[in-house]
């Protein structure tokens, strides 16, 4: 794993500067960098079916993350949830900026809702790098989860593929696939979810992650995850029509990324978590 | 281009064609090789790991399952397709031709088959085939089949022969021939296209109340560069007698051969009550000098069904490799049609010899299911311990088969393997015949499967993709691609009108 603290800035920083990363670079690691994403402690894109349901209602966020205190070091997305019948979609533009280089990356996540038995998930990806006095290149990336619902819906099992297919530029830029595999359960309006994320080389990163409603307005997350060992939190407000967000993900290491986000809905109702609570 | 027959094919051709009254092949012997056990009926038994398989040749395409019709298969390798297989299936009254194409190192296998059903069915093949069904000491003398760990039931029937699908064990140069019956009888000769040796082979067999008998003769001639392939040095000659025998809920059989090297026996019991099945099978082999056995015992019931297998140690062990196998399933009126088995290889202990100790297991849950969809987890675990070192796999996975209609049938299996301490791993393999099987797998990674059609009588298209991702980055895609259209008019005629509706 790159996961050290200066494995880390490198990781993010070198595959931009010099193109094509070598093998054993991994460009694009960071996928998810929103509250949420940190109280799950989940910023590698590992999928989390259990917790987060699709909102009801069109919706617009727009979040910003900091990382290990780095000056210009940030992550930046902008999300648009839509829903039509028994199918969602989030359409997602996340940009990872650094001193003289970027990745940017366009994701589209559709999603089955109201599917009885199993839910079906797809993502695709543009992904591209460009950095200063080098090529820009990038690629696209599929993905995609299963999940299988139980006990009236309360239960769910998944299993996702993430960046299963790639094009050629990012498998020669050392962009790996991963396979996670989950399960949780909801009760209460609160949910307990276990995940664990494996990589091409054998690694894999277990964690574990806790809903609680606080209230009708408000709801926290708290997240464990091991190899490297690392503690997420994330509270989610909602005030009218809008949802704000703060989160903090620590690093055994020492490493700190911290992010809030702001979104707007016209959804009259809440998450399902509040909704069961109330 | 034709292969470059020998003298002794084309007296194996003329064989073949000369020889009158012999028959070939009960037809659904190759239908049920490839019957898809684990995939259509998720009451079967786990997959089985390859290499305990007889022959790998029946895994790499679709059978015609006896329909009038043509097939291509391309496979890839190392990313490219190549075309391996063009296949031909005519029929015409009682009488059906089956020709062939082989591609095997840049040269075309020709390999036909004819076949006349009727109260005395005759079938004859020659070319590039594949012989199967013989009896089972018989064909291990005469290298037709992978000599595994498993003690097989012996058989006593026809031989088969076809065109071969790919290169395996049994595949020859040369011709068969038989005739099916209550009196049977076939022959066969050529060179095989593993290790060129020079084998022919004649059968004789009769039914007899309610036990059938048969004898069997064979010559393996060594290629002129025996030895440097590890393949026998010295001619060899055998001969077996067979017989079966079935009554009173119990089936008993036994082969016996006698060869240069030695005498073998296999025997086998079988006795079913109800539910309950109980086997016994004992192989003997002089030159071992040791019986293998394998017990079995299981049950048939619509609940659930446990399969108890036990077998000795193997022909060549120095200490005890025995193997202690329990498998269990639940059944459909279950909440989760789950099947579960555990296993042990290498038990007791062995003095002061180091014998590894394999402990294994396998998962495979159904989750969840709704209209046209499947969605199952499977885990398997295998570990292995000795006094120095112990190394253990896992590999965990999920399949998710979707039954799309007019669309087709897809299977697509998603997998990651972890491995310790360079432990040997199971992964699952989907195969084009349909067939599931356990493959191994020396390297972590992540593995990435589909299989599945589009079409269904009038054409078919069909294919199989897999790809593995190491540490060292994405390895290249294989898999295979066949393309099979009907060949029966009034087949496609229906197919037509049914679509036009």
């Amino acid at each position: 794993m790159s996961w050290l603290r200066t494995g880390a800035l490198l990781a993010l920083s070198l595959p931009c500067m010099l193109g094509p990363a070598p093998s054993g670079w991994a460009a694009f690691e960071v996928e998810d960098a929103s509250p949420s994403a940190l109280g799950a402690v989940s910023t590698d894109g590992a999928w989390l079916l259990s917790a987060d349901d699709p909102p009801e209602e069109p919706a617009v966020a727009a979040s910003r993350a900091t990382l290990f205190g780095a000056a210009g070091l940030a992550f930046d997305q902008v999300s648009v949830f839509g829903r039509r019948g028994s199918r969602a979609a989030q359409l997602e533009y996340a940009v990872l900026s650094m001193p003289g280089a970027r990745e940017a990356a366009w994701r589209l996540k559709v999603l089955e809702c109201a599917a009885p038995a199993i839910s079906l998930a797809l993502a695709a990806e543009r992904l591209d790098c460009s950095s200063e006095g080098a090529q820009r290149w990038g690629g696209w990336a599929l993905g995609g989860a299963a999940s299988a619902s139980a006990l009236g819906g309360s239960a769910r099992i998944w299993v996702g593929g993430d960046r299963l297919l790639r094009t050629g530029a990012l498998e020669r830029a050392a962009v790996p696939a991963s396979v996670s595999v989950g399960a949780g359960i909801r009760a209460g309006g609160a949910a307990i979810s276990a995940l664990d994320r494996w990589e091409p080389d054998g690694t894999h990163s277990p964690r574990l992650i806790l809903d609680l409603p606080l209230g009708p307005s408000a709801r926290v997350r708290f997240g464990r995850g091991s190899a490297p060992g690392r503690i997420g939190a994330a509270l989610t407000l909602w005030v009218s029509l809008l949802e704000i967000q703060c989160g903090r993900l620590e690093y055994a290491f020492a490493g700190t990324i911290t992010s809030v986000r702001v979104g707007i809905s016209r959804a009259k109702e809440r998450r399902p978590a509040v909704r069961d609570l109330l | 281009m034709m292969p470059a027959f020998t003298r002794f094919a084309r007296l194996s051709m003329a064989l073949t064609f000369c020889v009158v009254g012999f028959p070939v092949r009960s037809a659904p012997a190759r239908a049920a090789v490839v019957a898809d056990t684990a995939q259509a009926d998720p009451r079967s038994w786990l997959p089985e790991p390859e290499e305990e398989l007889e022959s790998a040749e029946p895994l790499v395409e679709e059978a015609l399952n006896d329909r009038a019709g043509l097939l291509l298969r391309g496979a890839l390798v190392e990313g490219r397709l190549r075309l391996r297989r063009i296949a031909w299936l005519g029929k015409h009254g009682r009488s059906a031709w089956e020709g062939a194409l082989l591609e095997e190192e840049g040269r075309a296998r020709p390999g036909l088959r004819f076949r006349m059903d009727g109260r005395r069915p005759l079938a004859l093949a020659f070319g590039r085939v594949t012989a199967t069904q013989a009896p089972v000491l018989f064909a291990e003398s005469m290298r037709l089949v992978a000599s595994g760990r498993r003690v097989r039931p012996p058989r006593v029937g026809v031989l088969d022969a076809a065109p071969s699908h790919g290169s395996s064990e049994g595949s020859l140069d040369g011709g068969a021939v038989s005739l099916s019956g209550p009196g049977w009888g076939w022959a066969f000769a050529g060179r095989r296209s593993r290790g060129r040796e020079r084998v022919a082979g004649v059968g004789l067999g009769f039914v007899l109340g309610s036990t059938r008998c048969a004898g069997a003769f064979g010559i393996l001639r060594p290629s002129e560069h025996a030895g440097s392939g590890g393949g026998p040095t010295r001619s060899r000659t055998c001969g077996s007698i067979a017989a079966l025998h079935r009554g009173g809920g119990a089936e008993t059989s036994i082969e016996a051969l006698v060869s240069r090297e030695g005498r073998s026996l296999l025997a086998q019991a079988a006795w079913r009550d109800g539910p309950a099945l109980l086997t016994g099978r004992w192989r003997y082999r002089s030159w071992a000098g040791r019986v293998a056995a394998e017990l079995g015992a299981q049950t048939r019931g619509q609940l659930a069904r446990v399969r108890l297998i036990w077998r000795s140690w193997s022909d060549g062990a120095f200490a005890d490799d025995g193997a202690l196998e329990l498998e269990g399933m639940s059944g459909e009126s279950g909440i989760l049609p789950v099947r579960v088995r555990v296993g042990a290889v290498g038990m007791g202990r062995s003095g002061g010899l180091v014998q590894p100790r394999e402990r294994y297991a396998l998962l495979d849950a159904t989750l969840a299911r709704d209209a046209g969809r499947t969605f199952s987890l499977h885990v398997l675990r295998r570990a292995v311990s000795t006094p120095l070192r112990r190394s253990a796999s896992t590999t965990a996975g999920a399949k998710l088969e979707v039954e799309a209609g007019r669309f087709g049938r897809h299977v697509f299996l998603v997998e990651s393997t972890r491995v310790r301490s360079g432990a040997a791993a199971w992964g699952i393999g989907l195969s084009p015949s349909g067939v599931t099987t356990l493959r191994a797998r020396t390297r972590p990674g992540i593995w990435i499967a589909a299989r599945g059609g589009f079409g269904a009588r009038l054409g078919r298209v069909g294919y199989v993709f897999e790809r593995a991702e190491t540490a060292g980055g994405p390895g290249p895609w294989s898999g295979s691609v066949s393309l099979r259209l009907a060949g029966d008019w009034s087949e496609r005629r229906l197919a037509l009108s049914e679509e036009a509706r």
